[in-house]
């Protein structure tokens, strides 16, 4: 039995990170990664840092209500952690920070881009409105359909394959263990703290650890770890679309969104064209759960729908080859938001997940590892917790 | 390259223009065929400026594509997949990179 302070499960962005900054922090950590370091929608996802509120909450504006304030204030704090990256991280992750704009094509979009930038400018985030010429001034692409956008100077994108791997060589070179191909089969918990079971999935090896800390960035499938720890987590899995375009010169600086349709588009350093904002695949099943190691699949209609939508609004796309489409899985919320904190039904056991967990990652992270070792973070994370969730377990959790 | 005339029935005589040079082929033919049978030894450019030939010649690969003008606009297409027809015109060996890049310029 080997005694740590934190044993992670989940070897995504949100596991990595965590473990790098509570290795920084001093704690001595365990990662637990079932497949692959960033096998799932860390790696699948197409690497947008969309910091301006995207379509799928400004549709739910008025649910959400000042729920949207806080998520633009976590993004002012987001940007910050994001610029010190580069310098802090083992190893190239392509980042650029050049510039966002979400588009509008009717004056009920320009309406929409107006109402999100009065709460965005309200919370100190730097955002622009934009008429259509002036739009195409900066990006000369965008079709003449285009209204309006909201330039938002901070966004940009970084390479979801390099990201969570330099994370995990950051937390290895300050000690951590980062173990793939290892599946935890058990969680109890007693005076002393939490035991954690898990067994190599090569070699058939069991691993048994002792921490005070267990921390769940299972990402889409947190749900299945929160019922080895008796709890019940409201995350689900969702399927989405991504695809590249062969390379081209350098040609659309700007990351490119759009507020009534999902669109998301960006030209990487190599110079292909990533093209996805949340078009659905199909999740495979096995029996009457969802799997979460077949993959899903690509849903043809979905992926038409998805590129039409990019010739749309940048019609030079129309003569692009398509190289590769995929699919990746993260996880959704009752309420769109993140799941971070401890679970209170079950003492020492924390949640990161959910909510635009590449753009947030790493500073969900950072703030949970703060959390974890100092009892508080440097910037509230109340409003994830799990306890607005806290219902569903009043006949859960460990007694 | 050379096509085999002896016992072989081809489709009708139709009129090609590769980069402004009009040749014959015959009907039923892909624009691969055209334009392997008439020399031409780049389809298009990399961006770093290396030639390309067909390679797949089923669809799969993209290495044939060629800028072909159609009546309202340019657009490349795969000339293994295309087929020829009278009055084509066809640009070879250009920069696929390039001429993409250029329609995001101009909007």
């Amino acid at each position: 039995m080997q005694q740590v302070d934190a044993v992670i499960i989940g070897g995504g962005l949100a596991g990595c990170a965590t473990a790098y900054y509570l290795s920084r922090g001093g704690a001595r950590v365990a990662l637990l990664e079932k497949h692959q370091i960033n096998s799932g929608a860390s790696g699948q996802n197409a690497g947008s840092l969309h910091f301006q509120l995207e379509h799928r909450l400004i549709q739910y504006a008025d649910e959400l209500g000042e729920q949207l304030d806080f998520y633009v204030a976590l993004a002012r704090r987001a940007i910050d952690d994001w610029r010190d990256l580069p310098g802090e991280l083992d190893g190239e992750i392509e980042l650029a920070m050049h510039g966002g704009l979400m588009v509008a094509e009717s004056a009920a979009e320009v309406a929409q881009l107006e109402k999100k930038a009065a709460i965005e400018t309200r919370q100190g985030l730097h955002v622009e409105l934009l008429d259509g010429p002036a739009a195409r001034r900066l990006a000369p692409y965008l079709a003449e359909t285009v209204h309006g956008a909201l330039l938002c100077p901070d966004e940009g994108h970084c390479n979801p394959r390099l990201l969570t791997a330099a994370f995990a060589s950051s937390a290895r070179r300050l000690g951590a263990q980062c173990r793939a191909g290892t599946r935890v089969e058990s969680l109890s918990r007693d005076a002393a703290g939490w035991r954690i079971d898990a067994r190599d999935d090569a070699s058939g090896e069991p691993i048994n650890l002792c921490a005070e800390a267990v921390i769940n960035t299972a990402g889409a499938w947190a749900a299945n770890i929160g019922r080895l720890a008796n709890v019940h987590l409201p995350v689900f899995p969702v399927a989405l679309t991504m695809s590249v375009t062969e390379k081209l010169p350098p040609v659309l600086h700007h990351l490119i969104q759009h507020v009534g349709r999902k669109l998301s588009m960006k030209q990487v350093e190599d110079g292909n064209l990533l093209i996805g904002g949340g078009w659905s695949a199909q999740l495979e099943r096995r029996g009457e759960s969802w799997s979460d190691s077949l993959g899903a699949g690509i849903d043809l209609a979905s992926l038409r729908g998805n590129l039409a939508t990019a010739a749309d609004v940048v019609p030079a796309t129309r003569e692009l080859a398509l190289l590769r489409t995929w699919t990746g899985t993260t996880g959704i919320t009752p309420d769109q938001l993140p799941i971070i904190g401890e679970v209170a039904q079950a003492p020492g056991f924390y949640v990161a997940t959910g909510g635009s967990g590449f753009t947030y990652g790493p500073t969900y992270a950072r703030l949970l590892a703060e959390q974890i070792l100092q009892g508080q973070s440097s910037f509230p994370l109340t409003p994830y917790s799990p306890d607005r969730f806290g219902h569903m377990n009043m006949f859960m959790g460990q007694t | 390259m050379t096509r085999i005339d002896h016992n072989v029935t081809r489709g009708a005589a139709v009129s090609i223009s590769i980069d402004g040079q009009v040749l014959k082929a015959c009907a039923g033919e892909t624009l691969a065929t055209a334009l392997l049978a008439a020399g031409v030894d780049s389809f298009y450019r990399t961006t770093k400026g290396t030639p390309r030939l067909p390679f797949c010649n089923m669809g799969s690969c993209f290495e044939c594509r060629v800028l072909v003008r159609g009546e309202e606009r340019e657009s490349w297409q795969l000339a293994c997949m295309t087929p020829v027809a009278d009055g084509m015109q066809v640009h070879t060996g250009l920069t696929v990179g390039d001429t993409l890049a250029a329609a995001f310029h101009d909007g």
